[in-house]
């Protein structure tokens, strides 16, 4: 396939997490707004006159410093956005909304406020008790929580309006971008995809690491080229595969998996369009900051979740990935070190494999992509048996 | 002196090579000199002096009694949960586990010892008869409706309210106490999770519950189960194993983790309102807000007389120390939680015999500890006797400890709106949770904790695998140095004993206590040992 004409822009923008979108946001006089984990609404961090930046930590080589303070027997994603702190990389911010998501993070989010890493006078940092059920007591407790830890602060702290009108402009926004996004990962439903799930991936994380209003004219004009490009004459991957799991932020990570031969057809991970990019609809007779609640509660697929629907949720939703994306197989991720993935994994092993009889794939991963060699293996392995599998007729 | 005063002193006097304590100071032996090598079997009792050692003895056979009548009230039962059970097995090492519990320990000290483990030891084999005489699998019991399986973790006083069930913790026979007992029996759980996929970088002790849970090792029992996201992740992502092997209609009572903000509170409160509704629709029964009430005066006796406990605590001249007040403690809260009258009786006794004790200016351990500590974090479950070899072995007095700390709050006994608020504060500080979640500020407590209890010394157990005690890891040790304590992380594994034995963990103490404090031990023949075999 022709080149995507903005990929290698979009590439350099992953770099680092003060691109030169953000650099221009800010200098505009934007507020800086950081976030770890999706029970953070981006919607509410997009309200007018501020931008969401979902925190990386690209070309992190060492976590010396951030493992001195969390130990190297702790998440690598948490321990990386540590150490880019630390470093400098998040000067920009003029916030940080975390959520106790799980421990790990927690802790991290903490070191934000205890030992000031990120050198901006403006700066504050909350964090928000996300809920671990889909019900109504969880969901007002939800609400709850974001009206005092991240609206109410974008008030009070940095003057951001907050009235009705400023939330259904940041749902126009959110819809916005995110039927951007959809329509380009919709394309990889079709049976020869115009669109690679590593150039999916680079998209997804740049409309979730720059601001919005900077990178739509981007994503508009990629999508419009989309639209047209022809793609291979033949598909040119063995399998399709659904990749699920935790903080993959790493495009890299699915180049893997591609170069190894199968395509990543549907992202289903913490940086990926499952959830994030779907429409937010505002019910009769409901405020847009109780739509915007009532969204992230519904579609969020945390591992955390603990009701007997929500897990379920988690399993059903993979299945439809499956199905709307026609994949062979599923890879389940983890990050080392992560008590949750690293259940639901082994839980989701079990049900696909034995149960729904998807051929199902799990691996553990650090942050930085290391032991590339090991994975490829894996990788290989699995597809080869995927593509056995199709050739015996799926027995 | 009475005559018979007399004449115990003169065997004392005569027998004293005998005692370990003696031998130590004497440099001809000591506490691990009537050990075989590697193991828990001991040649002979510890003597302990004439009144001591029978009274020692008395208490192992109360102790067997109790075990006994387990057997006797339900023996085909028993037997069956020999059979089926791998776990029951382990049950057989309780003598040798509270023997090693109290070694060191002599007059008051030994006598509160015994008066906290007889009530755990009759408490538990009720309530293993009671499960095993109702477990669905060897065709179920009278009783087999009316228990209710919950989360160990989940503090059961608010379902006193249904006076005719049974809440029983789910895990706390086959996992959690038996790993008290037996440090062997974990690991087998541990690795048939890991065989099915599971990590082993995640908490040893969740693994375990879910290794039970895949070898369908857990009784079988009630119409409902209550699982919590109490204390931590790990904890909370087991129960999806659970839901799905205990197959009941199920209901997970999330208590809010930022526990220490007012927001929180409403929502826990709800939280077990929707408890108490599942129960009712499940068993179709009616909440009893009097019997909560009875149950409720009962807990906060219980506590009432455990804050006095706390000023005894505080000065040298308590006679409840280390193990015997840790476990005792945590069994009563979280396992009992108000619901039986032995343990209102029994910290009674303690407390007049605590009094007694103060007013004598009587010292445990024969006047020899030489730092007061505060233990911090959650301790190795398969290490129990761990804070008796400190004391005997570099004169560490484990003061209090971080899990007996859990909710303390008085509930109303008059208003239901207001008990089922006090319930809800109260179990947001449960087991693991009161001070290890919900935030830095209840971690860093720590130190006012020593403070007030008049500690030199701060002891954190750093579980290898608590994300959440590992990311604070530098800044507990920048406090301790700021603020002045001795401060030891002490390396473990929670439920898993080849991954840092407790050889391991005596080295940690061993190292700083040589290394640092250049002190030597009390007893050199604990310092290093292998006791890699034992239960």
């Amino acid at each position: 396939m022709k080149d995507l004409k903005h990929l290698i822009y979009f590439e350099n923008l992953l770099q680092e997490a003060h691109n030169e979108l953000v650099t221009k946001a800010v200098a505009e006089g934007k507020h800086a707004l950081g976030y770890n984990c999706y029970y953070i609404p981006e919607t509410l961090l997009n309200l007018p006159g501020c931008f969401s930046s979902r925190l990386r930590a690209p070309r992190c080589v060492s976590t010396d410093i951030a493992s001195y303070y969390m130990t190297t027997r702790n998440c690598p994603y948490v321990r990386s956005i540590l150490e880019r702190a630390i470093e400098g990389g998040y000067n920009y911010l003029e916030a940080l909304f975390g959520a106790e998501g799980c421990a790990a993070m927690e802790r991290m989010e903490e070191h934000f406020v205890l030992i000031h890493p990120v050198k901006n006078e403006k700066f504050f940092s909350t964090i928000i008790d996300p809920p671990m059920k889909g019900d109504e007591n969880n969901l007002n407790y939800y609400k709850a929580q974001l009206k005092l830890k991240v609206v109410d602060k974008l008030r009070d702290e940095l003057g951001v309006d907050v009235s009705d009108e400023a939330m259904l402009k940041a749902i126009e926004d959110h819809n916005e971008i995110s039927s951007l996004i959809t329509q380009m990962g919709d394309m990889r439903k079709l049976d020869n995809p115009p669109i690679t799930g590593y150039e999916f991936h680079v998209i997804q994380l740049v409309s979730q690491v720059c601001p919005h209003y900077l990178i739509k004219p981007y994503l508009e004009e990629t999508l419009e080229e989309l639209k047209t490009r022809e793609p291979e004459p033949k598909f040119p991957f063995r399998a399709r595969v659904a990749l699920v799991g935790s903080e993959i932020d790493d495009p890299d990570f699915t180049k893997l998996i591609e170069s190894c031969g199968a395509m990543v057809v549907a992202d289903r991970y913490c940086f990926g369009s499952f959830p994030s990019r779907e429409q937010i609809e505002i019910l009769p007779g409901e405020g847009p900051f109780d739509a915007i609640c009532r969204h992230y509660l519904h579609w969020n697929q945390c591992a955390r979740f603990m009701d007997g629907d929500k897990i379920d949720q988690r399993h059903s939703e993979v299945l439809r990935l499956v199905k709307d994306f026609k994949a062979d197989g599923v890879i389940y991720e983890n990050m080392k070190f992560c008590e949750f993935w690293s259940y639901e994994k082994v839980l989701a092993n079990h049900i696909f494999t034995n149960e729904l009889h998807i051929p199902c794939c799990t691996i553990e991963k650090e942050y930085a992509l290391g032991a590339a060699g090991q994975l490829r293996t894996r990788f290989q392995a699995f597809i080869e048996s995927l593509e056995i599998k199709s050739i015996q007729g799926g027995k | 002196m009475k005559l018979t005063d007399k004449l115990i002193k003169a065997v004392d006097k005569k027998l004293e090579r005998f005692d370990p304590l003696w031998q130590s100071e004497h440099g001809v032996g000591g506490l691990r000199s009537r050990y075989y090598d590697k193991t828990g079997v001991a040649k002979y009792r510890e003597w302990r002096g004439v009144k001591d050692t029978f009274y020692d003895y008395s208490q192992w056979l109360k102790n067997l009694m109790s075990m006994g009548m387990m057997v006797g009230s339900a023996p085909m039962a028993c037997l069956k949960g020999f059979w089926e059970y791998r776990w029951m097995g382990s049950y057989l090492g309780t003598f040798m586990f509270i023997d090693r519990l109290f070694e060191g320990y002599r007059g008051y000290e030994l006598r509160i010892a015994h008066m906290n483990m007889h009530a755990i030891v009759q408490s538990l084999t009720k309530k293993i008869a009671l499960v095993l005489a109702n477990d669905r699998r060897f065709g179920g019991g009278p009783l087999t409706d009316r228990m209710v399986p919950m989360d160990e973790v989940l503090p059961p006083l608010f379902m006193a309210g249904f006076k005719d069930l049974i809440p029983i913790p789910l895990q706390t026979l086959p996992e959690f106490i038996i790993c008290d007992i037996d440090q062997h029996i974990e690991p087998y759980y541990i690795d048939v999770a890991e065989s099915y996929g599971l990590p082993a970088d995640v908490c040893s002790r969740c693994a375990a519950e879910t290794g039970v849970t895949i070898d369908d090792a857990f009784p079988i029992f009630g119409k409902g189960f209550l699982s919590t996201n109490m204390p931590c992740n790990a904890s909370e992502a087991t129960s999806m194993f659970q839901r799905r092997r205990v197959n009941l209609p199920y209901q997970p009572v999330t208590m809010a983790m930022i526990h220490n903000e007012p927001g929180a509170h409403p929502y826990s409160t709800q939280e077990l309102k929707n408890a108490i509704a599942f129960i009712e629709k499940e068993y179709g029964v009616k909440y009893d807000w009097n019997a909560l009430f009875e149950r409720a005066k009962h807990m906060n006796e219980q506590n009432t007389i455990e804050l006095e406990k706390w000023d005894y605590f505080k000065t040298p001249y308590s006679a409840l120390v280390g193990i015997a007040e840790t476990l005792y403690r945590l069994y009563s809260w979280a396992s009992v939680n108000g619901q039986e009258d032995y343990f209102t009786k029994t910290d009674r006794k303690v407390i007049a015999l605590m009094r007694k004790a103060y007013e004598e200016k009587y010292r445990p351990f024969a006047g020899k500890t030489r730092h007061r500590a505060f233990l911090w974090g959650p301790s190795a479950v398969y290490y129990t006797d761990f804070p008796t070899w400190i004391q005997n072995c570099w004169g560490i007095n484990i003061v209090l400890n971080m899990d007996s700390t859990m909710g303390h709050n008085m509930i109303s006994t008059t208003d239901p709106e207001q008990a089922i608020k006090d319930l809800a504060l109260f179990s947001e500080k449960g087991v693991m949770r009161h001070h290890a979640v919900g935030g830095w500020d209840n971690v860093n407590a720590v130190w006012e904790w020593a403070k007030n209890f008049n500690c030199d010394m701060v002891l954190c157990n750093d579980n290898v695998a608590c994300k959440g005690m590992n990311g604070v890891h530098a800044l507990l040790e920048e406090q301790a140095r700021d603020l002045g304590f001795h401060f030891i992380f002490i390396e473990h594994d929670l439920e898993d004993s080849r991954t840092v034995s407790r050889q391991d963990m005596r080295k940690c103490v061993n190292n700083y206590m040589s290394v640092v404090l250049n002190e030597q031990p009390l007893d050199p023949t604990i310092v290093e040992f292998d006791d890699s075999a034992a239960y």
